[in-house]
């Protein structure tokens, strides 16, 4: 069964259906999130959401179109609304956290399966550089299916690939310069 | 590492997102130095986590169908009138022509009405019969009247 049969099916309300999609693209929305939010638990939120509003936004899903890329750049968008929401309620916590841990002090946690993600290379990248870099190297994706799955130009992808390519070289020649 | 400094600096400069990405494609694809000082897809793997490394992935749909169940099924909203458009439009369009009939240009109005040729019958240069030649430019601002002696 295609993606769009699915959707079409999902469209004739045999709900049930939807739960190829989620399971077939579920790893890579997961990836993508990752890399956008470069927080594990936001990533799950945030395809979690991106899946229910994918289903009511199924409509206008063009099925000439291939569906993971309409799909990645609904998540994709989704998740910068969340990156832009998280900054906003994080000018406002970083105080009231200022306080408080002058007040006690609290126990350094363990390093999680994904920190390399949040500590690492890609905090340096932009959201739209690193999800260019992320779909180029995991998924093969050329310069203008990354346009698609950003929905983006197929310029503005270009660059940002560029751009990455160009900074990691840049780190790990850094990082080889300083461990000699 | 300077030359793509260089090229980046340049790309920066460009202000067209089209154009910039045209010219780094055609630059990559000329310019082995840059080339070098780009990662290759096997650094950017050592950096990226691959769907398949995230080991089982969450079922997200005991979570969704939930949501499906408190929340209204997915229909598509009521398709709202098209004639609301249509008003909207028209209002819009009409509030158009009335700014431009009250601010628009309005017609300058000449010191003569359109349609009147201007014409000498006769013309005196020191005491003598003179020919009296009329030019009126295009814009109809200015006239000139050119007078001349007869020999």
């Amino acid at each position: 069964m295609t993606d769009s049969e699915v959707v079409q099916s999902c469209l004739e309300g045999r709900v049930e259906s939807y739960r190829t999609i989620m399971d077939k693209y579920k790893a890579h929305a997961m990836g993508l999130a990752l890399h956008v939010l470069l927080n594990y638990q936001d990533a799950e939120d945030a395809c979690q959401e991106a899946f229910l509003k994918a289903y009511s936004n199924l409509r206008k899903f063009d099925s000439a179109k291939s569906f993971k890329n309409w799909f990645s750049a609904l998540l994709f968008n989704h998740c910068l609304d969340q990156l832009r929401k998280k900054k906003r309620f994080d000018f406002f916590i970083n105080r009231y956290k200022k306080e408080e841990k002058a007040r006690t002090v609290t126990e350094p946690s363990g390093p999680g399966p994904f920190d390399m993600l949040d500590s690492g290379f890609l905090r340096r990248l932009t959201p739209g550089e690193r999800t260019s870099l992320y779909l180029w190297a995991q998924e093969g994706y050329s310069g203008a299916e990354i346009a698609s799955a950003l929905d983006c130009a197929p310029s503005t992808a270009h660059v940002y690939l560029f751009k990455a390519r160009a900074k990691l070289k840049s780190w790990l020649k850094e990082n080889q310069h300083a461990a000699s | 590492m300077r030359h793509l400094k260089k090229t980046r600096i340049l790309l920066g400069l460009c202000p067209f997102k089209a154009w910039r990405a045209s010219l780094v494609r055609r630059h990559l694809e000329e310019c082995a130095v840059c080339r070098e000082d780009l990662a290759d897809v096997r650094q950017a793997r050592s950096v990226t986590i691959a769907g398949s490394e995230l080991g089982p992935v969450k079922d997200f749909w005991p979570q969704f169908a939930e949501s499906l169940r408190t929340k209204a099924p997915a229909k598509t909203k009521a398709a709202r009138p098209a004639w609301r458009w249509a008003i909207g439009t028209a209002g819009l369009a009409g509030i158009a022509v009335l700014t431009f009939l009250i601010l628009g240009p309005r017609q300058r109005t000449n010191g003569l009405d359109s349609g009147v040729k201007l014409r000498v019958n006769y013309a005196e240069l020191y005491e003598k019969p003179a020919q009296a030649i009329i030019f009126q430019t295009q814009e109809a601002d200015s006239t000139f009247v050119w007078v001349e002696r007869q020999n």
